[in-house]
């Protein structure tokens, strides 16, 4: 093989870098959540069982993770919605020029530039002013917003852009309301964007930290419970804890993959049944 | 008998623009027209990019609203109605077949908003479908199509309202040269059967002659000249419409003398020049002459120098000499370009036939000759 320069192997261990940073320290945890009973936090390992993956389920021993997993699903269910209807709605808005439409984006983008930590001081210190209590389900899910939407807002931006506007044209021209025109045409058109949207609202929200960290109240996320027992548990049950998540990230990939490749299958079974045809 | 039958149907298809303007900011698109396309025509309006044909065709289909004047179609005023309820139906130069319905949901989309049964509306897409031949295709996605194939979906989907007024938005510029020729066949007898009037937004002076009953030539937001083709093409109205519909030398020059119903020129370099027309001694004259007219012979090398050569009676052949520039071989035609000494230069179509019994070569004198009458005057634009 010829043509490999310098900057080839310069690409290829800079990878090999980055690779060994993001799975090294995974592979480490998921290699240590397999301690035996008696093993520690750190290698060697003093033989092997799922001893720590049963240790999950005892609430004394971890604390309330099911709650804390539960609580991040379903905050991250409802922030994907909220992020995937309010985003589509301000997209739409933003296609008109009305007025003060430039200064409301500023302030929206501005939420991405303003330290998350201060947001997160800034909604808990509201709501104490306002005598009433954080709770996941209400600060927690502003805090959260305060972060999915802007970047909801942007992808939208990106979407209308390049979408054509001779499609509405159409559908008006052949009779369509407004609303038929954003069912029938709009909506199917983007579907794969705010299923994109939908789902980097979900990932921001599972994973949020700063800006939960004092808008949340006292039943804790599950970044939130994760960090507090790092510090006040020294068994490997954390790395049980750990290894469990990441499979549940992973798992979420691998449906929504598999109903990709589930629709262009559909697809294709289409074209070739037409192709039989013809 | 056809055109009995559906002559209530035909005036429901009269289209009437009076002083419609459109102006997009301070830019001007559009200069406060006035039109009236008889019910069952075929019209195009005809003009280069920019001068407010396609403004036109949408401020007609209602996607754009003028911002004076009003547009009447049939008997109603439609100036204030949306574009779904003017009887229009409008074929987009992108055809913007939705990508997610195959090409039978398409056509069949307007029935689905008036919430036509599923089964009910794709037989009825499919009858439309099979009138542009394309029932074979139709479960197909737009992405599965070629771009002719696109097209004849589209234009199901706009005849499946059953319009009174088709508009059709640069409808050929997408296709290669030989289907553009197929397809404008198929527009025009598809036009007479439906009897339906047909409003088409070209650049292309030739699809415009080949099509139209009616041809709009647009220059900078107005109406340059209205007729029928072979006036158009004839009897062009001004230097801008002799220049775009092409086939013509546009010159010029000023009344030395009258001669009955003569008008004598003077043009650049000594050229002298006979013209039909009334304008008295010392106004500025312009005025074409066909290039399929011109009658071209091999000439002395003085008559190229001096750049002109006159007739000494009026009512004579009107000559002009000049280098050949270019020879181009057009088939039944050979076009012959002389430089002549003005900015424009000067083109003779030859029939091959008569070109070959004497042909020149590039850089040679030849003399260019008209019949007085073929010179057509020009009003100012």
């Amino acid at each position: 093989m010829h043509g490999r320069t310098p900057g080839c192997y310069l690409g290829t261990a800079f990878f090999a870098l980055f690779v060994l940073f993001l799975y090294g320290p995974l592979s480490a945890i998921f290699v240590l959540s397999f301690q035996g009973p008696d093993g520690g936090l750190t290698f060697p390992m003093n033989g092997w069982s799922v001893h720590w993956f049963g240790a999950l389920l005892e609430r004394q021993a971890v604390g309330d993770f099911q709650g804390s997993f539960l609580r991040s699903f379903e905050l991250g269910a409802v922030v994907m919605a909220a992020t995937v209807a309010i985003s589509l709605s301000a997209g739409l808005a933003f296609r008109r020029r009305f007025r003060g439409a430039g200064l409301l984006f500023y302030v929206v983008v501005a939420s991405l530039i303003i330290p998350s930590i201060l947001v997160s001081l800034g909604i808990g210190l509201l709501f104490r002013i306002l005598d009433l209590d954080t709770a996941w389900w209400s600060s927690g899910l502003g805090a959260h917003l305060t972060w999915t939407l802007p970047f909801g807002l942007l992808i939208m931006f990106a979407v209308f852009n390049r979408f054509d506007k001779a499609y509405e044209e159409v559908a008006r021209d052949q009779g369509a309301t407004g609303a038929q025109t954003l069912r029938h045409v709009v909506v199917p058109i983007i579907a794969p964007s705010l299923v994109g949207v939908g789902l980097l609202g979900f990932t921001l929200s599972y994973d949020e930290f700063a800006r939960t960290l004092l808008a949340v109240g006292t039943d804790l996320t599950l970044p939130l419970s994760i960090y507090g027992m790092t510090t006040n548990i020294t068994t490997p049950v954390l790395y049980a804890l750990g290894t469990v998540t990441t499979g549940f990230s992973f798992a979420v990939i691998a449906v929504f993959l598999v109903a990709t490749r589930w629709l262009q299958r559909r697809t294709a079974a289409r074209r070739s049944h037409v192709t039989a045809r013809t | 008998m056809q055109s009995e039958a559906a002559s209530p149907s035909r005036a429901a298809g009269t289209v009437e623009l009076v002083a419609v303007a459109k102006r997009f900011g301070d830019a001007v698109a559009v200069d406060g027209i006035s039109l009236k396309i008889p019910g069952g025509a075929y019209c195009c309006l005809l003009g280069p990019s920019g001068c407010g044909k396609t403004t036109t065709l949408r401020m007609i289909a209602g996607h754009e609203r003028p911002s004076d004047g009003d547009i009447r179609i049939g008997a109603e005023v439609v100036t204030d109605l949306p574009p779904g309820r003017r009887k229009t139906a409008m074929m987009f130069q992108s055809y913007a077949l939705f990508p997610h319905l195959s090409a039978q949901d398409n056509v069949a989309f307007s029935l689905k908003l008036r919430g036509v049964k599923k089964a009910a509306r794709r037989a009825t897409a499919r009858e439309q479908l099979k009138r542009v031949h394309m029932e074979d295709y139709a479960e197909r996605l737009p992405a599965q199509l070629s771009g002719g194939q696109q097209q004849r979906v589209a234009l199901a989907r706009a005849l499946i309202t059953n319009p009174s007024v088709l508009l059709l938005d640069e409808p050929l510029s997408a296709l290669d040269p030989y289907l553009r020729v197929r397809v404008r066949e198929e527009l025009k007898r598809l036009q007479g059967e439906l009897g339906v009037t047909f409003i088409h937004v070209t650049h292309s002076q030739e699809e415009a002659l080949a099509l139209a009953d009616l041809v709009v030539v647009m220059d900078r937001g107005r109406i340059a000249q209205a007729g029928q083709p072979h006036d158009v093409y004839s009897r062009p109205s001004t230097a801008f419409v002799a220049r775009f519909i092409g086939g013509h030398n546009v010159l010029e020059g000023a009344v030395q003398r009258r001669d009955g119903q003569w008008a004598v020129l003077t043009g650049i370099g000594a050229a002298r020049f006979a013209v039909p027309c009334p304008a008295a001694v010392g106004a500025t004259v312009r005025f074409a002459v066909r290039a399929d007219k011109v009658v071209l012979e091999r000439a002395h090398a003085e008559l190229a120098a001096i750049g002109g050569h006159v007739v000494a009676a009026a009512g004579g052949p009107n000559r002009l000499g000049g280098r050949v520039q270019a020879i181009e071989y057009q088939g039944a035609f050979v076009r012959v370009t002389l430089d002549d000494g003005t900015a424009e230069p000067f083109t003779a179509l030859v029939p091959d036939d008569v070109f070959y019994r004497a042909p020149l070569t590039v850089g040679e004198p030849a003399a260019a000759s008209w019949s007085p009458a073929d010179a057509h005057v020009l009003t100012e634009s």
